[in-house]
């Protein structure tokens, strides 16, 4: 191994508020010390501001200094902790779905139009110290060029749980994985489900602690009449027996910028639903070769859940295909390293 | 009531202090009241960093989440508790020591270029943040004292409670002394080495710390007994478990704990806690609060041969040292520190 470095993750802090990129950190963190680095997460705090208050803190994040040696890193994963000088600093920017967090600019949507100026030349300058700027999927890539200019290479994040794969028969379920952050438009997947001409069922897999929305999701499936066709997983221990046993999975967030879904699905091998709008999703997607990219409407969607529920044989054979197109990209931690420390 | 309890986290560091913030955030949240900690990455050195550092926390702004206010501000270490907020009350730790009473130690302000000046902000910054707080309190009178002494500044001492009080327990006496502080300089290791090389009694220390390993100052402690010739009489622990630690107290005939100045000394109350008495010096700062000398323990000069004679007198009469471990336990339960007290003193 090269020199072990001492390296600084850093993500946003809002309190209060759950941050998923912390996750992501914590991933990162771990593949690091197996390679025998020293590192760390470090939380940045940040809240939607004035505009007085916010170059405020703009400045007091520019003004801090993380590095001690020459052997220091700083990979920097959202908004606004890329800010922070550093000698070696790395973007990774992570975060996105269909809400602006994590990119420059997020919540100061009432920002005066010279302080905006300053804003965005401190930014600019901010991410041109970076020695790379990386970003965890294309979509996301696109979005940080339509908002700073700045190009960013799409360097996917290999997900959690490892070796997730296929385990035979399947049970009677199409898997909706549902993100934190309420993008994943589930009255969307819901009138879909209620105009499925086949018998499907539908899990959702969602956060344990989110009784808001399982509460949301009972009260639209009722309104529906959807009765026992939906189902609900926790997160958890058992997410990866849950991919494995699903017969296809279905998402449609607007504009996802977070890879997971997808990359899960392919590693466990499965046929893949999702809207076309659905940004880092459909990116990873090849219509009728590894799934189903479709219009984000309730019919179109439907259509799709019904060719996975009654044709198993061809939701196998994309699913095959998706996970060799998985191993394709032959994602790992030691290249992601090798990357974001070069 | 909102509550953000706000420190610093000092590059791979973990200890005391975070553990405190920790507790801290688990009784207020016990207490009815969502807390979170925010720990904002900071590094102290060098000086002309220091100034840049702490304007950048007077600009910070912890005064609402979101749209969502937050009621109350814990600041626990110098520079957090910088951070302006309208409810604001600090909770010291320590203030910036390098720039007090650390400021002609090898680690003193005074020994880097513009030093003085760095101190002058430090001294400054500090009247802004701790005459805008509501209330200023601190972990020990030790603390307090020194805030006393070096900014006027008038503050209540509330004590914080040991992690896992009630796990503290007393067996029998296996023979050893036991040291259970991390490695450092300030607290002190080499005195206790050297005075173990003229104790006549064969007085066997245990030492445990994360720089008990090799590199720095640990490597150069176990080299220093090795030199000295003490072979057995020390044994250096790695980082051991909180169930081999109790154990750790439990066996040993006494707890040495000598540091210089200390700010509070966590080890001390668990100490008590097991019912042992503690050997610390007459400038170990606030376990003095808590040792009472030829009571619950000894208070010796801080020199090899006044700790020598002190190991000599608590391992020549075990009968001794176990009565007074039995007062130092009658003494913290009698001083019924518990987080009760503390949230009510931080949310008046």
């Amino acid at each position: 191994m090269s020199k072990a470095l001492k390296v600084h993750i850093a993500t946003a802090q809002t309190p209060f508020r759950r941050n998923p990129t912390d996750a992501l950190a914590a991933d990162l963190r771990d593949a690091l010390r197996r390679a025998g680095h020293r590192a760390e997460t470090v939380q940045i705090p940040y809240g939607a501001h004035s505009s007085k208050r916010a170059l405020d803190h703009l400045l007091a994040l520019r003004l801090l200094a993380l590095d001690e040696s020459p052997d220091d890193v700083l990979i920097a994963l959202e908004y606004p902790t890329y800010l922070i000088r550093h000698p070696r600093k790395v973007l990774w920017l992570a975060r996105g779905a269909s809400q602006p967090d994590g990119l420059p600019g997020a919540g100061e949507r009432t920002m005066d139009a010279p302080s905006a100026a300053v804003r965005q030349e401190v930014e600019g300058r901010a991410c041109r110290e970076a020695r790379a700027v990386y970003s965890i999927s294309a979509a996301l890539a696109h979005r940080w060029r339509k908002l700073t200019g700045l190009e960013a290479l799409p360097l996917y994040p290999p997900p959690w749980p490892s070796g997730c794969a296929d385990s035979g028969t399947p049970d009677d379920y199409v898997l909706a994985p549902l993100g934190g952050d309420g993008s994943a438009r589930v009255e969307l997947l819901l009138k879909a489900l209620a105009r499925a001409r086949r018998p499907v069922v539908v899990r959702f897999l969602g956060d344990p602690g989110d009784a808001e929305l399982r509460r949301t999701l009972a009260r639209q499936a009722e309104t529906l009449g959807l009765g026992g066709r939906w189902q609900w997983s926790d997160r958890g221990p058992e997410e990866a027996a849950t991919y494995a046993r699903c017969r296809a999975v279905l998402a449609a967030p607007y504009e996802e910028t977070n890879p997971e879904t997808a990359l899960l699905a392919m590693q466990a091998g499965k046929a893949l639903i999702v809207g076309r709008d659905s940004g880092a999703l459909a990116e990873l997607v090849v219509h009728r070769r590894t799934g189903w990219v479709v219009a984000a409407k309730p019919k179109a969607l439907a259509r799709a859940m019904d060719k996975a529920w009654s044709r198993e044989d061809k939701s196998r054979v994309l699913g095959q295909a998706a996970r060799a197109s998985y191993l394709a990209m032959n994602l790992d931690w030691e290249k992601v390293l090798e990357l974001l420390l070069a | 009531m909102r509550i953000v309890i706000v420190n610093v986290q000092e590059p791979f560091g973990y200890g005391g202090a975070e553990i405190l913030a920790e507790d801290l955030r688990d009784a207020l949240i016990d207490a009815g009241h969502p807390t979170e900690i925010v720990a904002i990455p900071w590094t102290g050195h060098p000086a002309d960093r220091l100034l840049a550092n702490i304007l950048a926390f007077r600009l910070m702004d912890l005064t609402e989440s979101r749209g969502v206010g937050i009621d109350r501000l814990i600041g626990l270490k110098f520079p957090a508790y910088l951070i302006p907020h309208r409810n604001k009350v600090v909770w010291l730790i320590h203030q910036h020591r390098a720039a007090y009473e650390l400021w002609n130690d090898e680690y003193g302000l005074s020994r880097l270029p513009g030093g003085a000046q760095a101190r002058e902000a430090v001294r400054r910054a500090d009247l802004r943040a701790f005459g805008e707080a509501r209330r200023v309190l601190t972990i020990s009178r030790n603390v307090s004292a020194r805030l006393e002494r070096t900014l006027g500044c008038g503050s209540l001492a509330v004590y914080p409670p040991p992690r896992n009080a009630a796990k503290f327990y007393c067996e029998s006496d296996e023979r050893y002394f036991f040291f259970p502080s991390r490695s450092a300089p300030l607290k002190r290791q080499r005195l206790v080495v050297t005075a173990m090389a003229l104790t006549r009694q064969p007085v066997r220390v245990v030492f445990t710390g994360d720089g008990a390993g090799s590199g720095g100052y640990g490597a150069e402690l176990r080299g220093l007994a090795d030199e000295l010739g003490l072979g057995e009489r020390c044994e250096w622990l790695e980082w051991v478990p909180e169930s081999e630690l109790l154990r750790w107290y439990a066996h040993c005939r006494a707890v040495v704990f000598p540091p210089l100045d200390e700010d509070y000394g966590f080890i001390t109350l668990e100490a008590m806690l097991a019912s042992k008495p503690v050997l610390t010096c007459r400038d170990s700062g606030a376990t003095l609060e808590f040792v009472a000398h030829g009571e619950t323990g000894l208070a010796v000069e801080p020199n090899k041969e006044s700790v020598a004679l002190g190991m000599d007198e608590l391992w020549a009469d075990p009968d001794r040292a176990r009565r007074w471990g039995q007062a130092g336990r009658r003494r913290i339960d009698d001083l019924a520190i518990g987080w009760p007290k503390v949230v009510q003193e931080l949310l008046a």
